[in-house]
């Protein structure tokens, strides 16, 4: 007699598990890239982890899993950096760059020149479009997804992407000019 | 159809974003122009390398053992901050933030709240402004009675204008001569006096009782007093005031050439001026003083 087998519910830990083993990396990364301070980012990506254990699972367990653990993970990260800013505000103190207490990967193991070229022109563009490229090339985001991640609009999205990617041709050519 | 170079469908078309069609029609412009081919040839070239380089120096960071055992208790981390941004799901459309910005950039809002302001200034603002003028009440209410009105107020019986001039100058226009207060409508109620003459609360018409005039003055038109015919059609009325019911501080409104009600009491430019006067008096006293002792 054939047994048929009731698909069971994932518990949210079973959710959390597979998304943390899918997830968790480029989480720290992304929310690094905004607080820069690695137990900050780190923080970051525990909020957004507990949260989604507390959202019910035919909720959170689908194919935009993705693009909500950014958008929370973003938006928390955004929490903290107003809580830092006040903070600083209230004592008064200089604002300092933030530290990172590792070091940063893209400036250790950056090998080749075009590589850590790339990686410095980065820094040079507006931090809206820094923001999609890295969704877009580094997260493998899709226009739509950093669409809901951002709170831009897709054509906008598109806009900034096409118009970083100009910029950073220009300035690579730029500099190629300049060595030859 | 065309495409410039700097068109962002063509860079969404080479990264696989656009639709099907839009793909489609870009596709069939890159084949017929070669120099939108270079263009998206580097685009595309540009758009490899980053990828490459983004992918391959990714943040390498996880989370700790002891965070991650946390997470999987569902327990939220001490410290935590209360969520503040908004949350989107993306099963559900994004819903706009409602921020009290917002609520009052509502044009709904917007309206009631200037017709709300226009209400209040049509209505409230002539109470206010009612109350100010109670405000004189009391101010020459406690003066009367047997104390000696204070500098500068006057003791105000039945049918007198209640409203004391020395706040609103500019308001009264300067009286004639000879006149002690410019006609102005009286106040509903009058409290007791104690210098009020007896039978005059009885016989209290305001707009009959007007302040006397000293005999042979000049009468402003529009104006009738004790003396003077009331305007045609109205019987005259013996006055029930008389000069001696005013209690005014010294030189106001008696003297002809004083100054009359309504303006400053006499400040320091007038008491010099009377020291003047006096001056030459006690000189001539002076001098007489010394011929009679002369002759004696």
């Amino acid at each position: 007699m054939p047994v048929t087998r009731i698909p069971q519910t994932p518990t949210p830990a079973d959710i959390v598990c597979r998304a943390m083993a899918e997830h968790e990396q480029a989480l720290v990364g992304y929310a690094l890239g905004i607080v820069r301070d690695l137990e900050t980012a780190r923080d970051v990506v525990q909020d957004t982890f507990v949260k989604l254990y507390e959202q019910t699972p035919d909720r959170v367990d689908g194919p935009g899993l993705k693009a909500w653990l950014f958008t929370v993970c973003r938006n928390r990260s955004l929490d903290m950096l107003r809580r830092r800013k006040r903070l600083v505000s209230l004592e008064e103190e200089s604002v300092e760059e933030p530290v990172c207490h590792d070091p940063l990967p893209d400036e250790t193991s950056a090998r080749d020149d075009q590589a850590s070229e790339v990686l410095r022109f980065l820094k040079r563009l507006p931090a809206n479009q820094a923001e999609v490229l890295r969704l877009k090339f580094q997260n493998d985001l899709s226009y739509k997804e950093i669409s809901a991640v951002t709170g831009l609009s897709v054509t906008n999205v598109g806009f900034l992407i096409h118009t970083a990617i100009r910029r950073l041709r220009q300035l690579l050519s730029h500099e190629t000019a300049e060595v030859r | 159809m065309s495409l410039p170079p700097d068109d962002p469908d063509l860079t969404s078309s080479l990264l696989g974003e656009a639709s099907p069609a839009r793909t489609a029609a870009v596709d069939a412009v890159l084949r017929r122009d070669p120099a939108l081919r270079r263009e998206a040839a580097e685009i595309q070239a540009s758009a490899d390398l980053l990828g490459s380089v983004l992918r391959r120096h990714a943040p390498v960071f996880t989370l700790t053992e002891e965070r991650r055992a946390s997470i999987l208790r569902g327990e939220t981390r001490p410290g935590a901050l209360p969520e503040t941004a908004p949350v989107t799901s993306w099963q559900e459309p994004r819903l706009r933030s409602v921020t009290t910005r917002s609520i009052f950039l509502h044009p709904g809002v917007l309206t009631g709240g200037i017709a709300a302001a226009l209400a209040l200034g049509l209505y409230a603002l002539p109470g206010i402004r009612g109350a100010w003028d109670w405000k004189d009440a009391p101010v020459a209410a406690e003066t009367l009675g047997d104390a000696p009105p204070r500098e500068g107020l006057i003791r105000v019986t039945p049918g007198q204008p209640r409203k004391m001039a020395r706040n609103r100058p500019a308001q009264q226009p300067a009286p004639p001569e000879n006149s002690l207060v410019p006609a102005d409508p009286p106040a509903p109620e009058v409290p007791a006096m104690a210098t009020m003459p007896p039978g005059a609360q009885e016989n209290a018409d305001p707009s009959a009782r007007p302040l006397p005039t000293p005999p042979g003055a000049p009468v402003p038109a529009g104006t009738f007093t004790a003396d003077a015919a009331p305007p045609s059609g109205t019987p005259k009325k013996p006055s029930l005031l008389k000069p001696e019911h005013l209690i005014l501080p010294s030189g106001i409104g008696l003297d002809p050439k004083g100054p009359v009600l309504g303006m400053p009491p006499p400040g320091r430019k007038g008491k010099e001026a009377r020291k003047e006067e006096k001056k030459p008096e006690k000189a001539s006293e002076r001098k007489e003083g010394q011929a009679t002792k002369e002759t004696e």
